[in-house]
């Protein structure tokens, strides 16, 4: 079921460059999407323009059957969720606690269900014995954890992270990225828009856009992708480790097919 | 001169209530001409233990000397510091923040500046050094706000270049980056190091520690715990140490271990590890 | 700020638990009672010390630490100073008894009374205040604030945005304190002294320091204000509340005791009443004894407020 169709979107912000030109794509209930490129390239401004804080020059946005505009984008919303990339620039509450139930208050959830809530979803995210403390007390990791669990907590379709994990150290992107894979173990319906430049997180996706200049120049799986290197190189991304090191062994003159593991490309290499 | 640190303890807010130790008797010596990486969990101290080198910091017991100077809680008089900080440059993690002029090359002019060089020395040197950081002239009379944040990036370390620090230090200077522009950075510390100054350079990569170092200081609560060249370093069990084991490392041990005998001490990046195996192979 | 008033220091005590409207209130009607005048001495030392020990006794059921307040009054040490010299050369008119004399200066025991009233009033408002900062946390206060701004909604006053802006604000005090100390060490590092040289570069310093922060401040702002947008979030809408202020027993009591505070000391300032001292006891013994008899009074309430609590 497709929940999200993105028709040539265009969007500048000084009317002279196109910041994003003519993207289409869609996002289908249940999938993970990855949406990679270089900085500048027009990620960021693309998530904003899903969650209608920006809008677009030319093209059309549908999300869940209705067109976005000024009058639809809070119905949208109602189904979107967004974990942006600076831990302490979406932390509104005083406290874990009241930051989670911020999203409650705005959409009127009854006071009496609060509580219950907030225990349930800051357990999804591990975070259930942080909640009377302060944000100045937590780290990034574990400030995009309560973004998180805010979000989770309006039960969305779509959640899309806009480079949630770049300002983290490994551990913060770790325990983030495990809290994503929990999430979709436990809500296989929930679609996930993962826009970042680390590409091993996006070879965890099910499909990758890859944009550049504002342009998708590839939608493909991530195998059907590795196929194709050069791209990768043109937008300055980095392979992941095993291809890079398939291309560096092809430039040699060493042929090796691709392999689930370093270890089934080590031992290619040694009959 | 090495850059010695001698027994240096670091508590925060000693006084109060809230104190913290952060540096727990830390006592290394970093040679001078090396590239040298610290690396450790966040809260380790290294941080703390960078900032003690352009006296940021003061140590609460203990000294740290750096060329001639020393710092230790006796000298604490900022005159005496601000000879320092023109040796040793200190380009933090979020710089960007710290630009503030109506234009960039007025921005990485201010830093000679304060240093007494003259508004038309400084503005040379800040050319020279917004060249060397790969910012093209006609961005020179622009605001640092119109500017995207990588190019943000560059100034700040333009800006700190222009004092010509004899010791460079700079604290996760690719964090947020891509790769490409990853890669950009760490080269133009390269060519820096290459040409005599000393870096120091505080991060969570292990790759880079591979690649580029040829010193690692491990840092855990607080002490050392280990100081050795990255060879020494990839010998061992690197996960004891918090830290993640780098795929290149992995695969070359592999490789030893099914017979391919490549040698690691010629292997820093996959490309050379593709050389190797090629030489090897024939 | 920290200097003057007290932080909140987290405690579980009577006052602590009390709502903050209730505090506001109570607050307001001991200050009243404070500010009192009374015709004559005599009253104004007996009632206006028994205010004193209530005050000082819901210090300590507060578990403030009354040391704390009088450190935050060395900074007021200089205003303090000026005002017993003011009074002292510009003495009340009616002044008749004379203290001593310095020189030609004749110090009358009028002004030197004068201006121990005016300091123990001070040094008696900021307890209150201390004790209302130091037991309430700062959004309770918002809270509290905003509930008694909500009449003002008839103006169109935008009660809910104020009271939201002051809870982000103080949300992010640490914050923008970290960021600052975080530009202040990089432009360190560039060679700026904020602590020495002349005025111009000292002035330069504080832009590098000013800029930088007013940036960062913007641009979190919008980052902020995208994320409470994407979150739904609508000043102008209909929203419920997790926070929600409950009035308890121990407001009554409060209410109730601060409230007839300030009404006793109202109706007794309007009479009028003299001590005729018995010629064999002198009137400063008898002060003595009635201080005595007040700290007396403080320990005992406030043990058994502190027992009863138990």
């Amino acid at each position: 079921m497709k929940l999200i169709e993105v028709n040539n979107l265009t969007f500048s912000y000084d009317k002279k460059v196109n910041v994003i030109d003519g993207v289409s794509f869609c996002v289908e209930s249940g999938k993970y999407i990855s949406i990679i490129g270089h900085n500048g390239s027009g990620k960021s401004t693309f998530a904003k323009l899903l969650i209608g804080l920006l809008e677009a020059k030319e093209g059309t946005i549908k999300a869940f059957g209705l067109d976005m505009n000024p009058q639809n984008v809070h119905e949208i919303r109602r189904k979107i969720g967004i974990v942006f990339q600076n831990p302490d620039n979406q932390f509104v509450g005083a406290t874990v606690r009241d930051d989670i139930a911020f999203g409650l208050e705005n959409r009127c959830v009854p006071h009496e269900k609060m509580d219950q809530i907030i225990n349930e979803f800051s357990c999804k995210v591990h975070m259930e014995e942080f909640l009377d403390k302060e944000p100045e007390n937590l780290s990034g990791g574990q400030k995009q954890r309560v973004a998180i669990a805010g979000i989770l907590a309006l039960s969305p379709d779509v959640v899309i992270f806009d480079e949630a994990t770049s300002m983290l150290d490994p551990r913060g992107k770790r325990e983030v990225r495990e809290c994503i894979e929990e999430m979709r173990k436990e809500n296989p319906n929930l679609s996930i828009l993962s826009i970042t430049h680390d590409l091993e997180e996006a070879f965890a996706s099910d499909e990758i856009i890859v944009l550049q200049e504002g342009k998708v120049i590839a939608h493909d799986k991530p195998e059907n992708l590795l196929e194709k290197p050069d791209i990768f190189e043109e937008t300055g991304l980095d392979l992941p480790f095993k291809n890079k090191l398939i291309k560096e062994l092809k430039a040699q003159g060493i042929e090796v097919k691709n392999s689930d593991s370093i270890e089934g490309i080590v031992e290619q290499l040694c009959r | 001169m090495p850059i010695r640190f001698n027994d240096v303890f670091y508590t925060y807010q000693a006084n109060s209530p809230f104190k913290s130790e952060a540096l727990k008797g830390v006592s290394l010596d970093i040679k001078d001409g090396s590239f040298t990486c610290i690396v450790g969990h966040t809260g380790s101290g290294k941080s703390t233990l960078v900032q003690q080198l352009n006296g940021l910091l003061i140590p609460t017991s203990g000294s740290v000397e750096v060329n001639n100077f020393t710092v230790q809680k006796k000298h604490k008089s900022l005159k005496h510091l601000h000879s320092l900080r023109k040796e040793v440059g200190i380009v933090f993690q979020f710089a960007r923040y710290q630009l503030f002029e109506e234009t960039i090359e007025q921005d990485v002019a201010f830093g000679p500046m304060n240093f007494g060089a003259k508004k038309e020395e400084a503005l040379e040197i800040a050319h020279e050094c917004l060249k060397t950081v790969g910012i093209d002239e006609s961005l020179f009379k622009r605001s640092p706000f119109e500017v995207s944040g990588g190019q943000r990036r560059r100034v700040a370390i333009a800006g700190i270049l222009g004092l010509k620090p004899k010791i460079l230090v700079l604290d996760e200077p690719t964090a947020g980056l891509d790769p490409k522009g990853a890669a950009e950075i760490l080269k133009l510390f390269k060519e820096l190091n290459d040409k005599g100054t000393t870096i120091i350079l505080v991060t969570h990569d292990i790759n880079i520690v591979y690649e580029y170092a040829n010193d690692v200081i491990v840092m855990n609560e607080g002490k050392v715990e280990l100081h050795c060249s990255p060879e020494e370093l990839f010998k061992e069990d690197v996960e004891k140490y918090s830290l993640e084991t780098p795929l290149i490392q992995q695969t070359v041990k592999m490789c030893l271990e099914k017979g391919l005998n490549i040698s690691p001490a010629k292997i820093r990046n996959v490309h050379d590890l593709a050389v190797e195996i090629a030489r090897v192979k024939k | 700020m920290n200097a003057i008033l007290g932080r909140y220091v987290n405690h579980d005590t009577f006052i602590h638990r009390m709502d903050p409207r209730n505090k506001f209130f109570c607050l307001i009607a001991l200050m009243v009672a404070v500010f009192i005048s009374y015709p004559t001495y005599e009253m104004t030392f007996i009632v206006g010390g028994a205010v004193a020990t209530l005050i000082i006794a819901l210090l300590l059921i507060a578990k403030v630490r009354i040391l704390d307040v009088f450190k935050s009054l060395r900074v007021l040490w200089f205003f303090i100073l000026l005002l017993m010299i003011i009074n002292v050369f510009a003495p009340p008119t009616n002044a008749i008894n004379i203290a001593f004399t310095i020189g030609k200066v004749n110090v009358y025991w009028e002004a030197i009374f004068q201006s121990l009233k005016i300091i123990l009033r001070l040094v008696l408002m900021i307890m209150l205040t201390t004790l209302l900062t130091a037991t309430t946390k700062p959004l309770d206060l918002t809270y509290a604030l905003e509930w008694y701004m909500a009449p003002l909604k008839v103006i169109r006053f935008p009660v809910h945005e104020v009271a939201m802006t002051i809870s982000i604000a103080l949300r992010f005090i640490p914050t923008l304190l970290d960021e600052t100390d975080r530009i202040m060490k990089a432009q360190s590092s560039r060679g700026v002294d904020f602590k020495h040289g002349k005025i111009s570069s000292r002035l330069k310093a504080i832009v590098s320091l000013i800029i930088p922060l007013f940036i960062s401040s913007f641009q979190r702002s919008e980052e902020l204000a995208d994320s409470m947008e994407a979150r739904g979030y609508d000043p102008k809408a209909k929203r419920t509340r997790y926070r929600v202020l409950k009035f308890s027993l121990a407001d009554l009591i409060g209410f109730i005791l601060c409230s007839g505070v300030m009404a006793a000391t109202i109706v007794i300032s309007s009479f009028k009443w003299t001590y005729t001292t018995p010629h064999f006891v002198p009137w400063w013994i008898l002060s003595l004894i009635l201080v005595f008899l007040y700290m007396l009074l403080t320990a005992l309430i406030t043990a058994v407020v502190r027992r009863h609590r138990k």
